[in-house]
C-alpha cells in the first residue's frame, strides 16, 4: 500500500471526524481542517510516521481506548460515522492507525496548539467568507513557498523513483499486476472457480412443502452437500455478494420445516466459510499476489482437498442412507471450527490486501492468538510454516549471499537501483539508501531483527564488491546457513539470523580493519587534515604562502598540487603509507558557505551568507583544501559528508595557522626595534602589545582546537574503536568523532564563527598595516638591512584593503594602532561574552575552556 | 625542509655544552657517534633534519660550527668517539691558539680579525640549508672567547641575516664562588649589551642555580662540568623537542619563542626542569602527574636561574611555556591549568593577556626514562632583571676603582675612550628598568629614563613618525 493511499484514507477518516463534530463548539474541527488545508499532506504524514516509530512498541490495542477517549471528550453529533470509518480502516490493518489516533489525541490535549489553530482557522474562514469562490486557490496559496517547493521536489523525486522502479521491474519480470498478461480464467471460466456463481436462478424448484418431512430432509442434505462444495442448491440459494470479501449468506426456502431449517442454518456457515476460502484461493493464487500468498493458497488448497474428501465421505454415507441432518451437524462441527479459522484468515488477508510480509504478520498473529485450541493452533502453524517458506528462502539468499530475490515485491529488503552503483563515485547515499527496509513487508516476528537482517546482506555486498575489486584475493567465504523454519517462538530461525549476522559483520570488519587498515587511514587523514603533523603544514605554508595569497584566478592549482606532493615527500609524512591519497583542491566557495551548506544550519545568518556572493574577493587561501581519493569500500568511511567535515576543520585550522604565521612575521620585523637608539622604539610598545594579544588569541584558539578538542576526541574515538562489532558502529563512531570536533570547534554556532573570522581579519589587517609601515618605521639605515622580500609579500596580499589603507595613511601610526586595537578588543569581548553566555547552556561545556585559555590572567575580565 | 637551525659553539664553555647537546641529540635520534643511523631508528617519527643534514654517504652531520681561540676543548672533542660526527670543515680553531685570555676586548677584536674565515663557514652552512630559520649560539658571558667573539658574531649575524632568528644559550657566571677571572663584570656587561640588542631570545643558564641544583637536588658534592653540562644539554634538547618531534603546535622556532617574548627587548628566558635525577642516584620513582609536573615547574628551586628576592617590585611572569613529555592525557592539562589558576600559583603581567601554554610533545623512543611525565618550563619572568642588576653592581664596584682596565685599553675599541662600557651600562640599566616597568599596568606608556632625559622631542617624534 503506498503512501498516497494511506494519505487518502486518512483524509477520509478526518473528514468523517470533522462531520461528526461539526456541530459542537469544540475547537477540534478547526484542527482537522487545518490538517486538510494548511499542512502539506507530506508533513501530516511525516508527523504520523514519526509517531509511528515512537509508538511502535504499543502499536496495537491502544487505539480502542484512545478512540473512546476522543469520542468522550467531544460532544459527538455523529459518532457512528466516525466509528464506522475507523472500523473500516482497522480492518485494513493499517499499522499507523493507532499512532494516528494518538496523534489526534495529543493534539487535542495540547490547548496551546488548539488556540493557534483556532485563530488561524478563523482568519481563514473570514477570508474565505469574503471570497468563497477562491477558497480552493486560497488554501493552495496557504502553502508556504518553501512547502510548495518541498512538496514539488518530493513529488518529482518520487515520480522519478517510481519510473525507475517500474522500468527496472518490468525488465526483471514480465508480470507486474494480476490481470495484466495472463488471461483471467476466473472470469472467462467462472465455473472452474469452485465457488458459487451468482447466476439468476432460472429454474425455481418445486415447493418443498409438498414433499413429506422425511424426504425433505434427504433433499435438504443433498442441497446442503452441494452448497458445502460451492454449488447452489435448489432450496438453499446463495445470495449475491455485496462486496467481494463478504461472507456469503444463503436464502433458505421458507416452506421448510422449522426444526430442519434451524439445523440447516447451523450447518450453513460451513458453506459460507468454504465459499470465502474458495474465493481466496482463486484470487490469491494469481500471479501478482506473490510467493507467500501462493504458498499459503497451496497449503489452504491441501486443506480444502481434505475438506472435499470429508464432504465426499458424507455424500457416500448419504447415498447409503446413513446420513441425517443431525449426524451431518455432528460430523461437521469439528470441521466447522477449522474452516472458520481458515475463512477468518482469508478474510483478514483479503481485506488488508496483504502480501508477503504482511500476510505472514497476519498469520503469525492468528497463530499466536489461537493458543487456546491446540488443534487450531496446529492448523495455523501449518499454514504459517507453509506460507513462510518462500519468504525464508528469500531471507536465506539475502543472509547468505546478500542477494535480494524478490520477484513479487514482497520481501522486506528493497534494492534501490536508482542509487549510484558506480563504485568509483559512491556517495554517502549509497550506504544509507541502496538497501532499505520496506516496513510494510516485514513480518511481525522479524520486526525486532530487521536491522540486523538488513545489515547482514549489506555487509555481504560490501565484502563481495571489495573482493571483486581485488581479483587475486580469495573469494569471500560462503557460510551456508541451515534452512529456516517458522515456529511460534522463533528461537531456531532467530539463532540462524544472529549467526549469519555475526559472521558477516565480523568478516567485513576484519576486512576493513585489517586489509584496508581503516584506523591507519583515519590517522593519516588526521595527520594532514587536522594538522597533527606540524612540520608538514609549516613546510607547506613556507612553500605555498606566496601562491596562496594570490587571488584565486591567478593561483595555479597544478603548481600547488606539486608543491604539496613535494612537501608530503620531504616531511615526516614520507613514512605514511597513505600519503598518496591526499590531494589538494581549490573549492570555489569560502569556508562559511561550506559550513552552512553542509551543516545546514538554519538561521538568519545563514541566509545572510547565502545572499553574499561567496566567491567574491577570494584568495587561493580561502579556497584551498585537501581531499581524499578513496576507493570502494573505503569510500564508505570517507564519504562526501565526512570529507567535507574534514575539509571544514582543515580550512579553519589552516586559516588560523596563516594568521599565526603572519603575526610571527610581524614579530620578526619587530625585533629590529632593539637596534634603534634607545630614545626611540618604546613608542611602539602599543603595537607590540597588540601583536602579542593577537598572537595570544590565535595561538590559544589553535591550542584549544587541537589540544583540547581534536586530540581528546581522537583518543576517545580510538578507545571506542576497540569495542566496535560491526562496520555500522565504525561509521557511527567516526561520524560522532567528527561531529564532536566540529561542535567543539564552534562550527555549529554561526555567531561565534563569524566573530572569530572577523577577529582573524582584524589580525591580518594589522599585519598588513605593519608591513606597509615598515618603510616609515625605521631609519634609513635599518630599512636597508631588511630583506626586500617582505614588501613583495605585502603587496600581493589583501588588495582589497589597499584603497582604504591609502586613505588611512594620512592618519598617524598611533591612531591606526589604536583603531585596530579597539576593533580587536571589542570583537574579542563580544566573542568571550557570547561564549560565557553560551556556557550556561548544556552541551557546550567544552567551549568554556576557551575562556580559561584566552583570559587566564583575567586581563579581559573588565570587558566581560 | 623547514626550520633548520645552525648551532654555533663558542669558547670553552660553549663547546662543552654544545658537545653534550649533540651527544644528547644523537642518542635521542638514534644516531651513533659516527653519524650512522642505528638499525632500530630507521623508521623514525622524528625530524632529524632540523639539526642534522645527511652527507653523500647518508651519514648524519650536525649543523654545527665549532669555534674557539684555544685548542683544549676542541681537541678533547676531536679525540672523543664523536670526532667523526662533525664536519671537520666546520671546526675552526684560531691558528694563533693563545685564546682570548678571558678578555672580552681580545675576543671581540680577534673575532673582527677572523671575521672572513668564520663567516665563510657560517655562510656555507646557511647556503646548504633549504630554509634556514635561525642560529643557536652556545657560549658563556664571563670568559673571553664566548663573550667577546660571541658579541662580535651576534652583531654581524643580525647585520647579515636580519630575518633569521638568533637564540642563545648563555651561561651566566656562578655568583657563589669567587671567580678567577677578575674582569668578569666587564665581560658580562659588554656581552649583555649584545644579548639585549642583537639576540632575539636568550635562554639564561645561571651557573649559580645549576650548581645549587646539582648539590641540593641531585646531591652531588662537587659537581663537575660534565654533570652540569648534562643538565644544560637536557634543557637544550627538550626546548627543541617540539621542532624535532612535530605535533599540532610550536613546530617552528618563531612559533615557539614568539609568544614568549611580547616586546623585543624583554627576551631573556628562564628555564626549569622536573623531575631532576642523576645517574648515580638510585632513582626513587615517584608518581608523576601533569599537575605535579606543572606545579613543580613553578617552584623557584627547580629554576635554572637563581634570582634574588626583590621586595620593591611585584615581579611577575610575562609568559610561560611548558613542554610536557610523556604519557599525558590532554584533558589532564586543562584540569591542571584550572587548578593553578584557582590557587593563584602564578602572577602574570597586568598589561596584557598571559597564560601557561602547554605543548605536549613526544619523547624519543630510544632513550628510556624512569618517569612517566617530565616537563620543561620556558618562562619570561621580570625577576630575571635581578641577575642584570647584580651584574651592574659588580661592574660599578670595579669601575669605581678603575680596576683592570688596562687590559681593555690595549684593544682598539677602548684605546681612545671607555665610552663603550658606559654605553653598555646604560643599555643594561634600561633593560633592568624596562623589566621593572613591565610589572606595572602602565608599561605600555613607559619610556626609558635615559630617553626622557635626553629629549621629549624625540618621544613625540616617534609617536607621529610615519607621517612622511
Amino acid at each position: 500500500m503506498n503512501e498516497f493511499k494511506i494519505h487518502k484514507l486518512l483524509c477520509e477518516l478526518i473528514e468523517a471526524w470533522e462531520d461528526c463534530l461539526s456541530d459542537s463548539a469544540d475547537p477540534l474541527p478547526y484542527f482537522t481542517s487545518y490538517i486538510r488545508s494548511n499542512v502539506s499532506p507530506e508533513e501530516c504524514l511525516e508527523n504520523v510516521l514519526r509517531y509511528n516509530t515512537d509508538l511502535a512498541g504499543r502499536k496495537r490495542g491502544v487505539s480502542e481506548m484512545v478512540i473512546k477517549q476522543v469520542l468522550q471528550h467531544n460532544k459527538c453529533a455523529n459518532p457512528e460515522k466516525f466509528l464506522n470509518k475507523y472500523e473500516h480502516l482497522k480492518a485494513k490493518k493499517l499499522d499507523i492507525l493507532g499512532p494516528f489516533m494518538n496523534l489526534l489525541m495529543q493534539l487535542k490535549e495540547d490547548s496551546k496548539l488548539v488556540e493557534i489553530i483556532k485563530r488561524k482557522y478563523q482568519k481563514e474562514s473570514k477570508e474565505s467568507n469574503f471570497n468563497p469562490l477562491h477558497l480552493k486557490s486560497q488554501t493552495a496559496l496557504n502553502f508556504k513557498d518553501e512547502d510548495a517547493q518541498q512538496v514539488c521536489s518530493k513529488l518529482v523525486k518520487m515520480a522519478a523513483k517510481l519510473q525507475v522502479r517500474k522500468s527496472a521491474k518490468s525488465e526483471s519480470r514480465s508480470v507486474q499486476l494480476p490481470h495484466s498478461d495472463i488471461t483471467d480464467w476466473s472470469s472467462v471460466r467462472p465455473f472452474m472457480s469452485m465457488d458459487f456463481i451468482d447466476l439468476p436462478n432460472n429454474h425455481p424448484a418445486a415447493p418443498i412443502s409438498e414433499i413429506p418431512a422425511l424426504s425433505q430432509e434427504s433433499i435438504l442434505i443433498d442441497d446442503l452437500l452441494f452448497c458445502l462444495l460451492g454449488f447452489p442448491g435448489k432450496y438453499i440459494i446463495p445470495e449475491p455478494l455485496e462486496r467481494p470479501y463478504d461472507a456469503r449468506t444463503f436464502q433458505i426456502c421458507n416452506s421448510i420445516d422449522g426444526s430442519l431449517r434451524d439445523l440447516v442454518q447451523q450447518i450453513l456457515p460451513l458453506a459460507s466459510h468454504y465459499s470465502v476460502i474458495a474465493r481466496f484461493i482463486q484470487e490469491k493464487r494469481q500471479c501478482g499476489w506473490g510467493r507467500v500468498n501462493h504458498a499459503l493458497t497451496a497449503a489452504m488448497d491441501t486443506l480444502r482437498q481434505d475438506y472435499q474428501v470429508f464432504i465426499a465421505q458424507l455424500e457416500t454415507q448419504h447415498r447409503r442412507h446413513q446420513l441425517d441432518l443431525h449426524k451431518l451437524w455432528y460430523y461437521a462441527q469439528s470441521t466447522l471450527f477449522s474452516m472458520e479459522m481458515l475463512a477468518k484468515i482469508a478474510t483478514t488477508i483479503s481485506l488488508a490486501e496483504a502480501r508477503g510480509g504482511k500476510t505472514l504478520s497476519i498469520l503469525h498473529d492468528e497463530t499466536a492468538h489461537s493458543f487456546a485450541d491446540s488443534k487450531l493452533q496446529d492448523l495455523c502453524l501449518y499454514l504459517t510454516r507453509a506460507a513462510a517458506e518462500p519468504y525464508f528462502q528469500s531471507l536465506q539468499t539475502w543472509l547468505n549471499k546478500g542477494i535480494v530475490f524478490d520477484p513479487y515485491d514482497e520481501f522486506m529488503v528493497d534494492v534501490n537501483s536508482s542509487v549510484e552503483t558506480d563504485l568509483d563515485q559512491v556517495t554517502d547515499q549509497y550506504w544509507d539508501k541502496r538497501y532499505t527496509i520496506k516496513a510494510h513487508n516485514v513480518p511481525v516476528f522479524l520486526e525486532h531483527v530487521q536491522e540486523i537482517i538488513l545489515r547482514t546482506g549489506k555487509y555481504l555486498n560490501v565484502i563481495r564488491q571489495a573482493n571483486d575489486l581485488t581479483p587475486g584475493k580469495k573469494k569471500c567465504e560462503v557460510f551456508p546457513i541451515e534452512t529456516m523454519v517458522y515456529s511460534l517462538k522463533g528461537r531456531d530461525y532467530l539463532n540462524i539470523i544472529e549467526k549469519a549476522y555475526k559472521s558477516a559483520s565480523k568478516q567485513l570488519l576484519n576486512l576493513l580493519l585489517e586489509e584496508y587498515d581503516i584506523i591507519g587511514r583515519i590517522r593519516s587523514v588526521k595527520r594532514y587534515f587536522l594538522l597533527e603533523q606540524g612540520d608538514f603544514i609549516v613546510q607547506l605554508m613556507d612553500l605555498c604562502e606566496d601562491e596562496l595569497t594570490k587571488p584565486i584566478e591567478e593561483a595555479t592549482p597544478s603548481r600547488l598540487q606539486a608543491l604539496m606532493e613535494l612537501t608530503v615527500r620531504t616531511s615526516l609524512g614520507k613514512h605514511d603509507p597513505y600519503k598518496d591519497d591526499i590531494t589538494l583542491v581549490l573549492l570555489p566557495y569560502k569556508l562559511p558557505f561550506q559550513i552552512f551548506k553542509i551543516l545546514s544550519i538554519s538561521t538568519d545568518e545563514e541566509k545572510e551568507y547565502k545572499q553574499q556572493d561567496s566567491s567574491k574577493n577570494m584568495t587561493a587561501l580561502d579556497a584551498v583544501t585537501f581531499s581524499i581519493q578513496s576507493k570502494w569500500p573505503l569510500s564508505l568511511i570517507f564519504n562526501e559528508r565526512v570529507i567535507a567535515s574534514y575539509q571544514m576543520l582543515f580550512r579553519q585550522l589552516l586559516f588560523c595557522k596563516h594568521v599565526e604565521r603572519s603575526l610571527c612575521r610581524v614579530w620578526i620585523c619587530d625585533k629590529a626595534v632593539k637596534l634603534l637608539p634607545r630614545t626611540e622604539g618604546s613608542g611602539y610598545l602599543c603595537a607590540f602589545s597588540l601583536r602579542q594579544r593577537m598572537l595570544f588569541f590565535t595561538q590559544n584558539l589553535e591550542y584549544y582546537m587541537m589540544a583540547e578538542v581534536i586530540e581528546p576526541q581522537w583518543l576517545k574515538f580510538l578507545d571506542r574503536m576497540q569495542k566496535v562489532n560491526n562496520i555500522d558502529d565504525v561509521l557511527t563512531e567516526h561520524w560522532s568523532y567528527l561531529n564532536c570536533c566540529l561542535k567543539d570547534c564552534m562550527f555549529m554556532n554561526p555567531v561565534l564563527l563569524k566573530t572569530i573570522r572577523r577577529l582573524m581579519n582584524v589580525c591580518l589587517e594589522f599585519c598588513d598595516f605593519i608591513k606597509r609601515m615598515q618603510k616609515y618605521f625605521m631609519d634609513a639605515e635599518l630599512t636597508s638591512m631588511l630583506s626586500p622580500d617582505t614588501e613583495q609579500v605585502s603587496d600581493s596580499e589583501f588588495e582589497s584593503v589597499e584603497d582604504s589603507l591609502l586613505q588611512k595613511q594620512n592618519q598617524s601610526f598611533g591612531q591606526n594602532i589604536a583603531r585596530l586595537d579597539e576593533e580587536f578588543t571589542t570583537l574579542l569581548a563580544v566573542l568571550l561574552k557570547t561564549i560565557a553566555s553560551l556556557g550556561r547552556e548544556e552541551g557546550v561545556d567544552k567551549l568554556c575552556n576557551i575562556l580559561y585559555r584566552e583570559d587566564f590572567n583575567s586581563y579581559y575580565s573588565k570587558y566581560l | 625542509m623547514p626550520c633548520e637551525i645552525i648551532t654555533l659553539q663558542l669558547g670553552q664553555c660553549g663547546n662543552q655544552i654544545g658537545f653534550e647537546f649533540w651527544k644528547k641529540l644523537c642518542s635521542e635520534h638514534g644516531i651513533n657517534p659516527e653519524g650512522i643511523l642505528e638499525d632500530y631508528a630507521t623508521e623514525g617519527i622524528d625530524r632529524k633534519d632540523v639539526f642534522f643534514y645527511q652527507a653523500d654517504d647518508e651519514h648524519y652531520i650536525p649543523r654545527a660550527v665549532l669555534l674557539d681561540l684555544e685548542p683544549r676543548v676542541i681537541h678533547t672533542i676531536m679525540n672523543s668517539p664523536y670526532s667523526k660526527l662533525y664536519n671537520p670543515e666546520n671546526v675552526y680553531l684560531s691558528k694563533h691558539g693563545g685564546g682570548a685570555g678571558n678578555n672580552w676586548a681580545s675576543g671581540y677584536s680577534q673575532g673582527e680579525r677572523l671575521h672572513e674565515e668564520i663567516f665563510d663557514i657560517i655562510d656555507r652552512e646557511a647556503d646548504g640549508s633549504d630554509s634556514l630559520e635561525g642560529f643557536v649560539l652556545c657560549h658563556s658571558i664571563a670568559g673571553g672567547t664566548g663573550s667577546g667573539m660571541g658579541s662580535y658574531l651576534l652583531e654581524r649575524l643580525t647585520e647579515r641575516y636580519p630575518k633569521k632568528l638568533i637564540e642563545t644559550y648563555s651561561v651566566f657566571p656562578n655568583q657563589d664562588e669567587i671567580s678567577d677571572v677578575v674582569v668578569q663584570p666587564y665581560n658580562s656587561l659588554l656581552t649583555l649589551k649584545r644579548l639585549t640588542q642583537n639576540a632575539d631570545c636568550v635562554v639564561v643558564l645561571d651557573n649559580t642555580a645549576l650548581n645549587r641544583i646539582a648539590s641540593d637536588r641531585l646531591h652531588i658534592q662537587n659537581p663537575s662540568f660534565a654533570q652540569i653540562n648534562s643538565l644544560v644539554s637536557t634543557i637544550m634538547s627538550v626546548s627543541t623537542t617540539t621542532l624535532r618531534y612535530p605535533t599540532f603546535m610550536n613546530n617552528d622556532l618563531v612559533g615557539l619563542i614568539g609568544p614568549l617574548i611580547p616586546t623585543p627587548r624583554l627576551h631573556f628566558l628562564m628555564t626549569g626542569y622536573t623531575p631532576l635525577t642523576s645517574d648515580h642516584e638510585a632513582t626513587s620513582i615517584r608518581k608523576t602527574t601533569v599537575l605535579d609536573v606543572m606545579r613543580r615547574l613553578l617552584q623557584p628551586k627547580n629554576m635554572m636561574v637563581s634570582t634574588a628576592h626583590d621586595r620593591n617590585a611585584a615581579h611577575c611572569y610575562l609568559s610561560i611555556l611548558n613542554i610536557i613529555q610523556g604519557e599525558v592525557d590532554p584533558s589532564q592539562v586543562h584540569k591542571s591549568l584550572q587548578r593553578i589558576r584557582e590557587r593563584k600559583l602564578v602572577q602574570f603581567i597586568p598589561w596584557g593577556p598571559a597564560s601557561i601554554q602547554v605543548a605536549l610533545s613526544r619523547k624519543s623512543p630510544y632513550v628510556p626514562t624512569a618517569h612517566r611525565v617530565s616537563g620543561l618550563m620556558l618562562a619570561n619572568h621580570t625577576n630575571i632583571s635581578s641577575l642584570f642588576d647584580r651584574a651592574l653592581q659588580q661592574y660599578d664596584k670595579l669601575r669605581k676603582r678603575e680596576a683592570f682596565l688596562e687590559q681593555f685599553r690595549k684593544e682598539r675599541m677602548f684605546k681612545d675612550s671607555l665610552e663603550e662600557l658606559d654605553d653598555s651600562r646604560e643599555v643594561v640599566q634600561d633593560l633592568v628598568d624596562e623589566y621593572h616597568a613591565a610589572t606595572r599596568p602602565d608599561y605600555l606608556t613607559w619610556r626609558p629614563a635615559s630617553a626622557t632625559m635626553q629629549s621629549d622631542e624625540a618621544g613625540a617624534k616617534t609617536a607621529v613618525k610615519p607621517e612622511t
